[in-house]
Parts: C-alpha cells; structure tokens; sequence
C-alpha cells in the first residue's frame, strides 16, 4: 500500500517552482530508495522461507536423541588489567566486558556484551582524574533464516575489516595494543544486518556481513548513520580467508572506508598470520601485520609449551582530506612494530608482555605493555 | 546502473534460492564435516583451548558463534556435536 502511494505520487502532474522540484526531487529520491530497499527486504524474507529445509538446519539440531537437551542462558566474558608505559606517561586500564547469550528456542538467540573500561594516567608527575568509558558493544536478536543467511537486529559490532568482531576481546587478541587503523573499525551499528557464509564446493566458502545502522544519540548506545558490507573468501584447508570492506557514512559528514583483511593460520605449524588494511580519505590510510607462534611444539618445556610469541608491524597515514570524522586515529602519521610474549597461566588466564617502538611525525617513543586477562563461562 | 544493482540482487537471490531449495540434489556442502576438524579449521583460528562447558552451554556458545565468526551451517553442527561429545556432564 505504501508503495502504491509513493507511484502515484510520482506520477502526479505538477509544475512546481525550481525550489520546489529539487525538494520534490530529494524527496522523490527517498521514495525510491525505500522502495527499493522493500523490494529488497521482500524478496530476502521470501527466499528465506522458502529456503527453509523440512528438516530443521539451525545450529541447535541435531540428532533425535539430542532434541530434549535444551540451550540454557550463558554468561560469559572477560576480566583484563592492561597497562602501557612510554616516555611521556604511564596507564593503567581494567576492563570488564559480561557477554549473556540467551537462546529464543532452535532459531534465534539473544547475544550483549557490556562493557566498561576505566583509564588511570600517570603524567608529568601526577595522577590524571580517573576517566570511565562504558557502553553496550552489542545487543542483538539472531535470527537464523535458513542454513545461510542470519538476519541480526538491534545493536552490534560494525562488520568492517576482523579486528573488530573476532579478536577485541582481550582474553583473543595477541596484544593488548590495538593496531592503529582500529579507530575506523572500533564502533557499533544500530539497525539491521543479514551475514552468512555460504560454501561453495568443498575447498572455499563464501562470506559476507551488509549492514544498514541508524543515527543514534546516546551516551551507551551511540551510533553513526552509516552502510557497508564485509565479503570475502575463506580456504578450509589451508585456513587462509581474504575479505573485502566497505562503509559509507551517511551523516553530516560523509565518507567512504575501504578495507581489506586477510587471515592464515599455518597448518603444518602453529603459525597464525592477520593483516588489515584501511583506505580513507577522511579516516586515513593503514595497515597492520601480525604473526603469532605458539611455542606447542613437544620438544619444548612446559612453560615454553604455554607460550605465545607476537609480532606486529604497522603503518599509518594521516587523512588526505580535513574532515570531522569523530574517529579516534593517530595524529598525524605513524609507524609502530611490536614484540611481544603471552603465556597461558591457566586455559582461562593469561599474562602478556610487549615491547613496541613508535615512529611519528612528532616524536619517537618506545612502548611497554604489560597486561592479564581472565575469561570466564558461567 | 539501477537494472544493474537490480540484475545483481535477482541473481544473488536466485542463487541462494537453487542452493537452499532443491532436496532432490544435495549439493556438495551438505557433505557432514568431521567435528574435530571442523573445530580445528575454524575455532582454533583465535581460540587456543575451548572453555569447559557444559553440554547445554556449548549449544549456545556455538550458534553465538556461528554468526560472530560467519560459520557455516553444517560447520557449525559439527562443531557442536564435537564440543558436546566432550562436554562436560552437569
């Protein structure tokens, strides 16, 4: 019906002022972009009740015998003290992330995670005023279509590039520092997404994330008005996934991000190698490299067993065009590589140390991190 | 440009659509992956050792899973199948 009306308004004989008609225009223009993005939703809820096997594929299915165990709540998340030393100041930053998974019978799940860091900095001297940073990371409704498409609403991490939604966790990543292109990546949307990974033959499946977010102004839950998309590739057998990125923010300030990810985890050793990189004219260009080896070999001790070795090295160029994004980015361009060295105390607890050295257009400086983090399942 | 973008969203939904629906010739992803293998190519990607849950509590953790690190369906079922079997009782 509302479509109907929105043609009908179109095709009204009129013969406005050139103020009115770029007006009409714009609003014209809208029109059109809603329809098409019913359209859209139209056709992807029919494909996916139509897509619906007779036999339930969610992932809580499974054999006959299995069917009365049913998912119960879970609270989950992680404990960490970070701390990071360099020439000018010395922080210290506990986090505390609960993550609760409420599963809504085979096909839908509930997914949270709150967050909530504090900064103490030590500065020329003196202690700086305690500051407190909180927010909900996410909270969405999984809605599992069919066996290839996951319909998410509500709040949840941007699909852009990996970092973001795989390894911000402190209990997964390899170093407490972020990479210096994670301003770009490090937010939440508010809105709709449909992802998935779709395999195609046995050695490759396809995957990809859209998202649709709306402007939200909020102290917990802020969000930028912006769309984008994560595509790639992933290789099971050599555990290798290459992906795309792409966002548009759609606010007063608008831009585009380009992003590119890549990740290969090393079968016959235990090598895991991450990349990412960001192309921006107002966020700026990047891109980061790690390696991680885990020293799991048998020829090694105990201790050496539990052990990790990092190795990070990255770039980043200030942007090209003077925008107002509102993303935290270095200053300036920067160059930074890391070392560092975790090990696993218990499977739930681990310390790690790193060493970085940071070239900037101001200054360079070395970095400390020190840091432990604590993941618990309840 | 715009029957392109509608040319495209036609085809990407008549794909999943030929993928999804047609029982009579299972395509090749409807292989049944090994679980530890399936938990091996994807978990361990950033996980080093699974937490200790219990049978109920992998259930959920795995379909949170499957959509924060895009697992496939029959993935994800393998997975779970392979952490269940090694679950701990409660």
């Amino acid at each position: 019906m509302y479509s109907n009306h929105v043609v009908l308004t179109r095709q009204r004989p009129i013969s406005p002022s050139n103020g009115a008609r770029a007006t009409e225009g714009k609003f014209e223009s809208a029109m059109n972009l809603r329809n098409k993005l019913h359209l859209l939703l139209t056709l992807l809820v029919a494909v996916s009740m139509v897509a619906q096997n007779p036999t339930p594929t969610g992932t809580p299915n499974l054999e006959d015998k299995e069917k009365g165990i049913a998912p119960i709540p879970v609270l989950t998340g992680g404990i960490a003290l970070n701390s990071s030393f360099d020439s000018k100041e010395a922080a210290l930053l506990p986090v505390v992330a609960p993550i609760i998974l409420v599963p809504l019978g085979k096909h839908a799940l509930i997914e949270s995670e709150f967050e909530a860091e504090s900064e103490v900095v030590h500065t020329e001297g003196a202690w700086e005023p305690v500051t407190l940073e909180k927010g909900v990371e996410y909270a969405q409704l999984d809605l599992f279509l069919n066996k290839y498409m996951t319909l998410v609403a509500g709040r949840y991490a941007t699909p852009f590039n990996f970092y973001k939604e795989r390894l911000d966790a402190r209990w997964i990543r390899n170093l407490s520092a972020e990479p210096l292109i994670f301003g770009v990546e490090d937010n939440s949307s508010n809105g709709g997404m449909l992802r998935g990974a779709v395999p195609m033959g046995s050695s490759v499946q396809w995957t990809y994330a859209g998202f649709f977010s709306a402007l939200t102004n909020n102290l917990y839950v802020g969000a930028d008005r912006q769309t984008g998309v994560r595509t790639g590739l992933f290789f099971p057998k050599p555990r290798f996934e290459a992906a795309f990125s792409f966002s548009r923010r759609l606010g007063e300030v608008k831009f585009n991000s380009y992003g590119a990810d890549f990740t290969w985890n090393v079968r016959r050793i235990p090598l895991d190698v991450r990349s990412e990189a960001l192309i921006s004219e107002a966020a700026g260009d990047g891109y980061w490299v790690e390696a991680a080896y885990r020293l799991s070999s048998p020829r090694f001790n105990k201790f050496f067993r539990r052990s990790q070795a990092v190795l990070r090295g990255e770039q980043y160029f200030g942007p090209r065009v003077a925008m107002d994004t509102g993303l935290e980015m270095p200053e300036g361009d920067a160059s930074r590589i890391f070392s560092g060295w975790n090990y696993w105390i218990t499977d739930n607890v681990r310390a790690g140390v790193a060493f970085g050295r940071q070239f900037g257009s101001n200054d360079d400086h070395n970095v400390w991190t020190l840091g432990i983090s604590y993941r618990f399942v309840r | 440009m715009k029957k392109s973008i509608y040319t495209l969203c036609v085809v990407f939904l008549l794909s999943l659509l030929a993928a999804a629906a047609d029982p009579a010739k299972p395509p090749q992803q409807e292989r049944t992956p090994d679980g530890e293998a399936a938990y091996k190519t994807n978990c361990t990607r950033c996980h080093n050792t699974p937490p200790s849950l219990t049978e109920r509590q992998t259930r959920v953790v795995v379909s949170h899973m499957r959509v924060r690190a895009n697992l496939t369906a029959s993935d994800a079922k393998a997975i779970l199948r392979y952490l269940a079997e090694n679950a701990r009782s409660k």
